[in-house]
């Protein structure tokens, strides 16, 4: 009795912390432009080995910039697990057949030269090369009317690739290092023309915006299902403080307020409203029965921070407070290193029925679900991410992403990159 | 000797009248016969029997922007895009199709030469016109550079050939300065003045309305082809104009009306049944309640071989300048 | 132990909770990811091919009220009496589409941090007799049977309907629009910027299951008044945006995506922010769209008029034919919807031209509350994307995505609640 009553005063007090921890509006959004672009789920399975079903990812970037080139210079982290017995990719360590499901993480950078309204989009499966890239050449001679693929070609004057005089080139996006993939990406935006190339906090940044595609080739009866989210944004503050070092500031210390923020902080809480996995659909019941779909939700969750110059991902402490329709709360708590990508009722245990997640435990068809990273890595513990909610009914499955809703600032991230 | 006497009369009454005609054109800087910052092309249409094909020059030793704007007469809505012409650069386009850019096009091909830019296909099935503005960066600048004819062309492949050219109705920049915003004041300051009076001399498509080279069984019909210069490219607002026609025949007997109400974009045959008497040649004087710009377009009918030809020619203003305004839409 | 007895640590949390979001923040622009006093859902569909849930979370500690509207911008065509939005949409070119643009109001109540949820084609039926979901057992809505509305487990979020009554009722099968929900006091009325309100919709295919979500447009309440002019201008509300930008493949485009031969194709669906509940009238928005493709090359769709609800593909001869994949091989777009920023008389017999002063607008309405809804701002805009993929020409899958939003209109929206007193 009593235990349980200090629990439900610390469970106040955590809620009220929660509740309260920055006041501040959260920052970083998914319908602004912004110069630090995250997409927080890139997979990649040509064959299903992972997802059971054929999956690619598309990547679409586009520039806002009214009149110069951008520059964004891209991360794709790989945060592929693999069996520690045989090497193949996993999701868990139940299919390593006696061996451990080890995660992975390391990362890849390019860079994507963007001209001005431009939008690009690539399929995480085959990236962007030279041939793809729409913009470089041939072009018009400034001082003449002759075709020209570069300044050689114009006695004296320019080659304008391009219909504003900007193109493409020295644009390379790789391919995702392996099939299958899980990883992230994110791209910060660049000013191209300070040499060498930073990060941009001229008037014109905060050009950037961003859309993932997850396709799933669901089989005969819908070939192709496709769940789309908006890449959580970051904008550059361009404060007098702001600086242009690898060290990208993400939102102000709670502390002294020192360093200056180079860039909006991430949410303080993150919230997630969702059906509870096993819910039947509500379109299955009443006049339409479309075939007593049951619905499960995905959560993909990255830190804000990560050091890439020395390949120490961010590790976050993820805190869970569960609300159901009847107001009733629960807790859970996981860790997030890199990329963390999971069922919801597969969060607090390997038993989906048993989870506070699941319908069974919850008692109703929907919930509310708070998200605060806590701990002590060093890049911060923020968090940012994306839901997907899958409908499965017995002749097709449809999943259908969506941005997570924000509260509050988290106390400053750091992302440090080569 | 009275037959003689009377064909001579006429014959000289028509010269007469000619001259009357030719004296009082008024040239208010709303031409097209001269280069000009704005131009309309009133007659663009597309079917499944005919193509308009879009001439464009830019008369200047430096290059010019153009932007320009699709009106669908269906709609009064408008489609725009935009046009880089190097210096002294003709191009051309045909509506239905639009054209690319693609700097690869083989020799005299139809994409042969700079593309001027990427041009929407007016589709297969289009009535309206084509406006277009000198810019610079977006903002309308006027430094009469442009000049343009549009091409009525047949593309049945049956034996009528019915095609027909027209310039482009060039408006040159006013006596004063341009603000180069997106309200195009054609007050005579910032740019010249349309015209509310409008003189169109026809065949009229009533017996006698007969072609004087076909003589019998052929048959002539004028259409006009209308829009007023009040155009609003942002709202697809439609302006409302009242068409007062009055007509003369060759005996100068003056009769009036129908009068004719539209809003947008109006294509109609000249009705003649006011003429009393109706007589092989008569005049026709549309006065509009607000300035607008004409293109006139005759088919000559053999009705026995069921062939036409046709002809467009532009349209003589006879005074009545009036301010008007065409606004763009504005660009991010 | 869990169940749905009462939980003892909610008493805890009860009792140290603290209203802190009680007077909202102030922040720059509505958004879709953050809680607001107002939320839109811009595309309601519940037409017998596809129904919408409403997911509506309070994310604070205190009880959120709030006032919804629907309004159904579903039509018919006069001469075929096919359902329509726009005459474009009946299949004879002599046909047109006779829309009323009828919005219906209900009320709801959702307890500290509840999440509620109901189907718009059929509604939800208060009923706290319906037990929770167990372990081990489906958890699904029942069906009511004389209403069809659904009866699910939790608190029924209807505030209007008592026990064993229609707390939110459905529309049936003829619904094609929006909805509206403001955060009210508990007089349902009385507007209150707490910015407690939270929402998602996921539209679904009833045949095949397909589902798209997309986040409602929150509007963040900043200095609320107690009148029923909700003003989008900054300073009582945020304000909508000046543009709204999106990207998409070029309609018809088609892809080899995961092995499959796919077409893609969008629809765009657009609502005015001001909206006239007292006076019933549909208000109409005039955006001038730029679509820009990889070669930055730039085409664009004038004046394209936004009246009350705008769901169209976009190849829609709406749009000109600017967004087609097959004009030099537009294969990806960058959109912008820019909002006219001219002012227009709102209501009277001049409604849509433009103006200066009040005097140009003859006729011209004002609210109960005294606004003038003369010679305004033109009207922003809000919407959401859909994108479908088809294989061998049949339709497949589909998903939503927001706009993103730029800039702040430098007009004000406004949005007149029906005053319940009748005045």
């Amino acid at each position: 009795m009593l235990k349980n009553a200090r629990l439900a005063l610390l469970a106040g007090i955590a809620g009220l912390a929660m509740a309260t921890a920055g006041t501040a509006q959260a920052q970083t959004s998914s319908d602004e432009s912004a110069a630090i672009l995250v997409w927080p789920k890139v997979v990649y399975d040509s064959t299903g080995t992972l997802f059971g079903s054929p999956t690619d990812t598309l990547i679409n970037l586009s520039s806002t910039a009214t009149s110069s080139l951008k520059q964004a210079h891209c991360f794709l982290v790989n945060a592929t697990s693999h069996c520690s017995n045989s090497g193949e990719a996993c999701l868990t360590s139940a299919s390593c057949g006696g061996g451990v499901c080890q995660p992975g993480w390391n990362e890849i950078d390019f860079n994507v030269y963007i001209t001005q309204e431009q939008p690009l989009a690539w399929l995480a499966s085959d990236g962007m090369s030279f041939n793809d890239l729409p913009i470089v050449g041939p072009g018009i001679c400034s001082n003449q009317p002759r075709i020209c693929f570069s300044n050689a070609n114009c006695g004296g004057g320019t080659c304008l690739i391009g219909p504003n005089g900007q193109n493409n080139i020295g644009t390379g996006i790789p391919p995702v290092p392996e099939d299958p993939f899980i990883g992230s990406l994110t791209c910060i935006q660049f000013d191209p023309t300070q040499n060498p190339p930073a990060p941009d906090q001229s008037p014109t940044t905060n050009a950037l915006i961003g859309e993932g595609t997850i396709f799933t080739a669901a089989g005969s009866a819908i070939p192709v299902d496709g769940a789309k989210y908006n890449a959580v944004g970051f904008r550059a503050t361009a404060d007098a403080g702001a600086d242009t070092d690898n060290v990208l500031q993400l939102g102000t210390p709670a502390v002294g307020g020192i360093p200056t923020a180079d860039y909006t902080g991430c949410a303080g809480t993150l919230i997630v409203n969702h059906y509870f996995d096993g819910a039947t659909d509500p379109v299955a019941t009443g006049a339409n029965p479309s075939g007593n779909g049951l619905t499960s939700t995905s959560l993909t969750l990255v830190p804000c921070g990560n050091n890439l110059l020395t390949q120490v991902p961010g590790s976050v402490v993820a805190q869970f407070l569960v609300f159901n329709e009847f107001e009733q709360r629960f807790s859970s708590s996981t860790r997030v290193d890199c990329v963390y990508n999971r069922q919801i009722s597969n969060i607090d245990t390997p038993n989906n029925n048993r989870s506070i997640w699941s319908t069974g435990v919850s008692g109703t068809l929907t919930g509310q679900t708070r998200i605060q990273g806590v701990g002590n890595s060093p890049s911060g513990n923020g968090l940012t991410g994306i839901a997907t909610l899958s409908i499965e009914t017995s002749t097709a499955s449809s999943s259908a992403a969506y941005s997570l809703d924000q509260m509050g600032t988290n106390a400053g991230d750091l992302l440090t990159i080569p | 000797m009275r037959a003689k006497h009377a064909a001579r009369a006429t014959a000289l009454l028509g010269v007469f009248a000619a001259c009357t005609l030719a004296a009082s054109m008024a040239s208010a800087g709303v031409d097209n016969d001269r280069p000009g910052s704005i131009l309309i092309f009133p007659k663009v249409v597309t079917s499944a029997t005919r193509d308009t094909t879009i001439r464009i020059s830019n008369t200047g030793n430096l290059a010019n922007q153009v932007r320009c704007f699709y009106l669908n007469e269906e709609t009064c809505g408008s489609v725009d895009f935009d046009l880089a012409l190097t210096k002294q650069q003709p191009t051309q386009w045909d509506a239905s199709a639009g054209r690319g850019v693609n700097l690869l096009d083989g020799f005299a091909t139809s994409g042969a030469g700079l593309d001027p830019g990427l041009i929407p296909p007016a589709g297969g099935d289009f009535e309206g016109a084509l406006v277009c503005v000198e810019v610079i960066d977006d903002a309308p600048v006027a430094q009469n550079k442009l000049k343009g004819e549009a091409i009525i062309r047949d593309i049945s492949g049956g034996p009528d050939r019915n095609t027909s050219a027209y310039n482009a109705i060039a408006i040159t920049s006013g006596s004063g300065a341009s603000n180069s915003d997106n309200i195009l004041a054609l007050d005579g300051d910032e740019y010249s003045q349309c015209s509310t009076d409008h003189r169109i001399d026809f065949i009229p498509s009533v017996t006698p309305g007969l072609d004087p080279v076909l003589g019998d069984d052929s048959a002539v019909v004028t259409n006009v082809t209308v829009i007023p210069c009040d155009l609003d490219f942002s709202r697809r607002r439609a302006t409302t104009v009242v068409l007062n026609a009055t007509l003369w025949n060759e005996f100068e007997v003056q009769t009036s009306g129908p009068d004719t109400t539209f809003s947008c974009w109006a294509s109609f045959s000249i009705d003649p049944a006011s003429l009393s008497p109706a007589t092989p040649y008569a005049t026709v004087e549309y006065s509009a309640s607000s300035p607008v710009v004409m293109v006139v377009e005759s088919f000559h009918s053999d009705t026995i071989l069921g062939v036409s030809g046709s002809a467009a020619h532009n349209v003589h203003t006879t005074g009545g300048a009036a301010s008007s305004a065409i606004i763009l839409s504005a660009t991010p | 132990m869990r169940g749905l007895k009462r939980n003892p640590w909610l008493f805890g949390l009860g009792l140290l909770a603290i209203p802190v979001w009680f007077g909202g923040q102030a922040q720059a622009d509505i958004n879709n990811d953050q809680a607001g006093s107002l939320i839109i859902f811009p595309k309601v569909i519940a037409d017998g091919d596809r129904d919408t849930v409403i997911k509506i979370t309070n994310k604070s500690n205190m009880p959120a009220y709030a006032h919804c509207y629907y309004t159904n911008a579903l039509g018919s065509c006069d001469l075929t009496g096919e359902s329509c939005t726009d005459d474009g949409d009946c299949p004879t070119a002599d046909d047109s589409c006779n829309v009323i643009w009828q919005a219906t109001n209900f009320d709801i109540f959702l307890t500290a941090q509840q999440p509620t949820f109901w189907r718009v084609s059929t509604g939800r039926f208060g009923d706290l007799l319906q037990p929770a979901c167990e372990m081990g057992e489906p958890c699904e809505c029942d069906v009511n049977g004389p209403s069809g509305a659904l009866e699910c487990p939790g608190f029924d979020a209807g505030a209007a309907g008592g026990l064993n009554s229609i707390a939110i009722a459905g529309v049936g099968s003829d619904f094609a629009g929006e909805l509206r929900c403001y955060q009210t006091m508990d007089d349902l009325t009385t507007p209150v910027g707490q910015n407690s309100l939270i929402g998602e919709a996921i539209i679904e295919t009833i045949a095949s299951g397909q589902i798209s979500i997309y986040d409602a447009v929150h509007v963040t309440g900043i200095s609320v008044g107690t009148d029923l002019d909700l003003r989008l201008d900054n300073v009582e509300y945020n304000a909508c945006p000046a543009q709204l930008i999106f990207a998409s493949h070029g309609e018809g485009a088609v892809a080899d995506i995961a092995g499959v031969n796919t077409t893609f194709s969008t629809e765009l669906t657009l609502v005015p922010c001001t909206a006239l509940y007292n006076f019933a009238t549909p208000v109409t928005a005039s955006v001038n769209i730029f679509a820009y493709d990889e070669m930055e090359l730039r085409l664009s769709a004038d004046g394209v008029p936004v009246t009350c609800f705008s769901n169209n593909r976009l190849d829609d001869e709406i749009f000109g034919g600017i967004f087609s994949a097959a004009l030099n091989n537009r294969d990806y777009l960058k959109t912008r919807i820019v909002v006219n920023s001219s002012n227009i008389c709102l209501t009277g017999d001049d409604a849509g031209n433009t103006c200066t002063t009040d005097a140009d607008c003859d006729g011209f309405d004002t609210t109960p509350d005294g606004l003038s809804l003369g010679c305004r701002p033109s009207p922003g805009v809000v919407g959401v994307a859909e994108e479908f993929y088809s294989s061998d020409g049949a339709e497949d899958g589909h998903s939503a995505w927001s706009l993103t939003l730029s800039g702040a209109r430098q007009g004000s929206d406004v949005i007149v609640i029906a005053d319940p007193s009748g005045n």
